[in-house]
């Protein structure tokens, strides 16, 4: 004991050793949270070191703001990577297909160097067939959880090595990518080689070709299959499969394409408590009232219920805790809502279709809904919402009761010309000084929906939020330097339509401490030279990046092709990594300093 | 209608313009009573207002419309407008003034009809509220106007910015339309439900003849200019 305490006082002034590093293996492994991992990794070079071999998980934000290399140099025995690569917006067919976010890179790394490498998850960024051949011939044997979210450019013909070789995916995911369909086979051979799997999603992929037997098939053979999510496949076909994955808990997907009575004999598994049912209407939603209280999840985002289809579901799930549907839910469905379930944790209501006829009349959302949603659902931690109409008292009632809100996203439809309550100046301050552990915060509005002072006090009041998506907010420059003294830990900043002048904008750049990533379509470029006023933003390791503006096909609400015109797009990284090398087209590099010097 | 008056020169549009561009729609949509064109409010920017935008290239839309209706169509920054049975005179009336408020305000020219679509997602349809406020305005078509031109840097706004769909949600919209599009010929109970309940324009989506939305809708389609653009 003595010695130890001799020890420990002539090692003071050294920090490496005032605690031995067996103690130090034995606790860093508990700390998780990548921020104090961070701190960790700051003290000193032997804790950097140690939080280098320990690390188990790493995501990059942003994948251009390092290279793979570096990546390996720090963290070679990585467990678990999470990549991303286009910018949000990606989601919203604002970017171009081929913007950028190439896995290729980190895929000849990981092949060569991560021998740890477990679980994988690349988000909207562009993968090859060849990519998943050489993932699946170097990591095959050992990877656990692949997901390839919203992701683009490849084929089933990929996902065939990844059914043949990662016999020991726990996890497969693939919701909402890209996927050239060649055929099933590759779903054969998951269902031929693999017994351990527990999370199949296929879901949004338009994968048509799979076959339901190879689905009843992974059900027998993997008896901890606990999700499915699948895309169209008639749900009478899946009876089979139904009985067979006795362990299931979560199924989306499938459709109805037969009579409502033939759907009576559907038995769901007995444990199944988060569900979302594809193309479900009033005359099939029957099926899911014997074990609605059960439902924890629901999503209702691609079924065809009306608003009473809604009232009449939504009053059984009284223990719902996550629900995700279209604002053809109403005031009156959130007011069965917020009286019914009372355990709410998470809503998300998405925005419909215009097309007449298409959704319900009653299908609005307004104050009066987040009113009720406020009063009854307490413990609301994430709420994302489309209205058409909306007052300061609403957003005041938010933050008066739901004081568990993380993550906040209000967006102010375009269909009604007049608004009850604008600006919502005070709402907004109301909410943001209440919802204290508010992390994420989105505002969708119109001209006139938030002053100056407005833009000011979401500056001044946000002091948690690290991620922010604003559309015509402010009224001037003004408000956007205000807004930027503020906004403490304010990393990610996205912003469409807004009033301000590329140099307000640079500035207000360099007033944001935390801010390392920004995003902007629609602002008052210079006129006479588009970029340069930008040039107040320039500093070593900020990459700056113009999307030009673009002539784009849509598919309207009516399905025909209509030219849509896309304004352009700034987006700013900190980056390790210098300049893209990869540049499309579509992409510009700003070159500042070649401007300023002309 | 278009080719009648005289008060408009066709001229290529300024950036820093207002601009109205009422429009004649053809008899497509009188056959369903209805106009579900109207419905589509298409995202082309029609008027590539660009007071203080980023550079934005003009719009290249050249395509003739078809006259001849009772029906008139504004279409304004981010909103259309629909009229039934204006008579011609009364039209005449409201493009004048709008010429003479356009002329009051800048000595710019204002652009020739033509076809092509505001951007913005806002389809202005006969039971909106906002379309019955402009239906009842029709008697006073000046205050109309004036109120239209006060809102205009919203429409202009949010004609360039619209609200972003989903993807997963647009292509979930798209799939919908094909099934109602492709029930069987003999129309089930189910069906037939459907097409009771919903609106009778959608009756000629499901009736056994037509393709998907009616040979109706097959000119207005050809009208529309194929662009090759990158698809996002």
């Amino acid at each position: 004991m003595e010695e130890e305490n001799q020890n420990s006082k002539s090692n003071r002034t050294n920090c490496s050793s005032s605690m031995s590093d067996v103690v130090l293996g034995c606790v860093m492994p508990y700390i998780h949270d990548p921020r104090d991992r961070d701190a960790v990794s700051l003290v000193c070079r032997r804790w950097y070191e140690l939080d280098a071999l320990t690390r188990k998980h790493i995501t990059i934000a942003f994948c251009y703001t390092t290279s793979p290399d570096r990546l390996r140099r720090r963290f070679k025995h990585l467990e678990s990577l999470k990549l991303k690569g286009k910018p949000r917006a990606a989601m919203f067919n604002l970017i171009p297909e081929d913007w950028g976010g190439f896995v290729t890179p980190w895929v000849n790394e990981i092949a060569e160097s991560f021998n740890c490498l477990k679980s994988l998850h690349f988000r909207r960024m562009i993968v090859t067939d060849s990519d998943l051949e050489v993932l699946a011939k170097s990591r095959g044997r050992v990877l656990q959880v692949f997901k390839l979210d919203k992701c683009s450019g490849f084929s089933t013909d990929g996902l065939l090595h990844v059914g043949r070789l990662c016999r020991q995916l726990r996890t497969l995911f693939l919701e909402e990518s890209s996927i050239l369909e060649k055929d099933g086979y590759w779903l054969h051979e998951l269902a031929l080689n693999n017994t351990v799997l527990e999370t199949l999603n296929l879901y949004m992929t338009d994968l048509n070709k799979v076959r339901f037997e190879d689905l009843e098939l992974i059900a027998k053979n993997c008896r901890n299959l606990v999700s499915v999510k699948i895309s169209d496949c008639e749900i009478l076909d899946l009876v089979r499969f139904f009985h067979t994955a006795a362990a299931l808990e979560e199924f989306c997907g499938g459709s109805f394409n037969d009579m409502p009575d033939k759907y009576s004999a559907v038995t769901f598994p007995q444990k199944l408590c988060r569900l979302g049912l594809t193309y479900m209407g009033k005359n099939e939603m029957p099926i899911v009232f014997p074990f609605a209280s059960l439902l924890k999840k629901l999503d209702l985002l691609y079924a065809l219920l009306d608003t009473e289809d809604h009232c009449l579901l939504i009053q059984k799930c009284f223990n719902l805790e996550v629900l995700e549907t279209r604002n053809v839910i109403g005031d009156r469905g959130l007011e069965v809502l917020a009286s019914s379930c009372r355990r709410l944790k998470r809503l998300r209501i998405e925005l419909g279709a215009d097309a007449q006829g298409m959704e319900d009349e009653e299908g609005v959302v307004s104050q009066r809904g987040l009113i009720a949603l406020a009063q009854g659902c307490l413990e609301l931690e994430y709420m994302a919402v489309y209205v058409s109409d909306i007052t300061n008292v609403a957003l005041e009632h938010i933050g008066a009761h739901l004081r568990n809100l993380n993550d906040f996203r209000l967006v102010l439809l375009d269909r009604e010309e007049r608004i009850t309550d604008l600006p919502l100046d005070n709402g907004v301050r109301s909410l943001l000084r209440q919802c204290k552990k508010l992390r994420r915060f989105a505002l969708y509005l119109r001209p006139g929906g938030l002053t100056d002072v407005g833009l000011g006090y979401i500056g001044q009041y946000s002091i948690n939020v690290r991620w922010m998506l604003l559309r015509y907010v402010g009224e001037s420059d003004e408000g956007l330097l205000e807004f930027s003294k503020g906004c403490p830990s304010l990393q990610k900043l996205e912003m469409r339509g807004c009033c301000f002048t590329e140099s307000a904008l640079a500035r207000a750049v360099m007033q944001l401490t935390s801010l390392r990533y920004l995003w902007v379509q629609g602002y008052r470029a210079s006129s006479s030279n588009p970029g340069r006023d930008l040039s107040a933003m320039v500093r070593p390791f900020w990459n700056i990046e113009l999307i030009p503006p673009r002539k784009v096909v849509v598919v309207n609400q009516v399905g025909e092709d209509v030219v849509v015109e896309q304004p352009a797009h700034i987006l700013a990284y900190y980056s390790l990594a210098g300049p893209r090398t990869d540049f499309p087209n579509s992409v510009v590099p700003l070159d500042l300093v070649g401007l300023v010097a002309t | 209608m278009e080719g009648e008056s005289d008060s408009y020169r066709e001229v290529k549009p300024k950036a820093g313009e207002d601009q109205l561009v009422p429009v004649n729609k053809s008899s497509l949509a009188a056959t369903n009573g209805y106009d579900e064109n109207l419905g589509s409010c298409k995202q082309g920017v029609l008027l590539q207002t660009n007071s203080s935008r980023n550079a934005s290239m003009p719009t290249s839309g050249t395509n003739a419309t078809i006259p001849t209706s009772d029906q008139l169509t504004i279409f304004y920054g981010g909103s259309v407008l629909v009229f039934d049975a204006i008579p011609a005179e009364t039209a005449r009336e409201i493009m004048l003034i709008a010429a003479a408020a356009a002329a009051a305000v800048k000595p710019a020219d204002m652009k020739k009809a033509v076809s092509g679509s505001p951007a913005g997602g806002t389809p202005v349809l006969t039971r909106s509220p906002s379309l019955q406020s402009t239906t009842s305005a029709l008697a006073s078509p000046q205050t109309q106007l004036y109120s239209v031109h006060q809102g205009s840097s919203l429409c202009k706004l949010q004609a360039e910015l619209p609200i972003a769909r989903r993807h997963s949600l647009q292509r979930f919209f798209e799939k919908r339309r094909d099934r109602l599009c492709s029930k069987s010929p003999y129309p089930t109970p189910q069906a037939m439900k459907m097409a009771e309940t919903t609106k009778p324009d959608f009756s000629a989506e499901v009736s056994p003849e037509a393709g998907c939305f009616g040979k109706t809708l097959a000119p207005e389609k050809e009208i529309q200019p194929k662009v090759t653009a990158n698809l996002a």
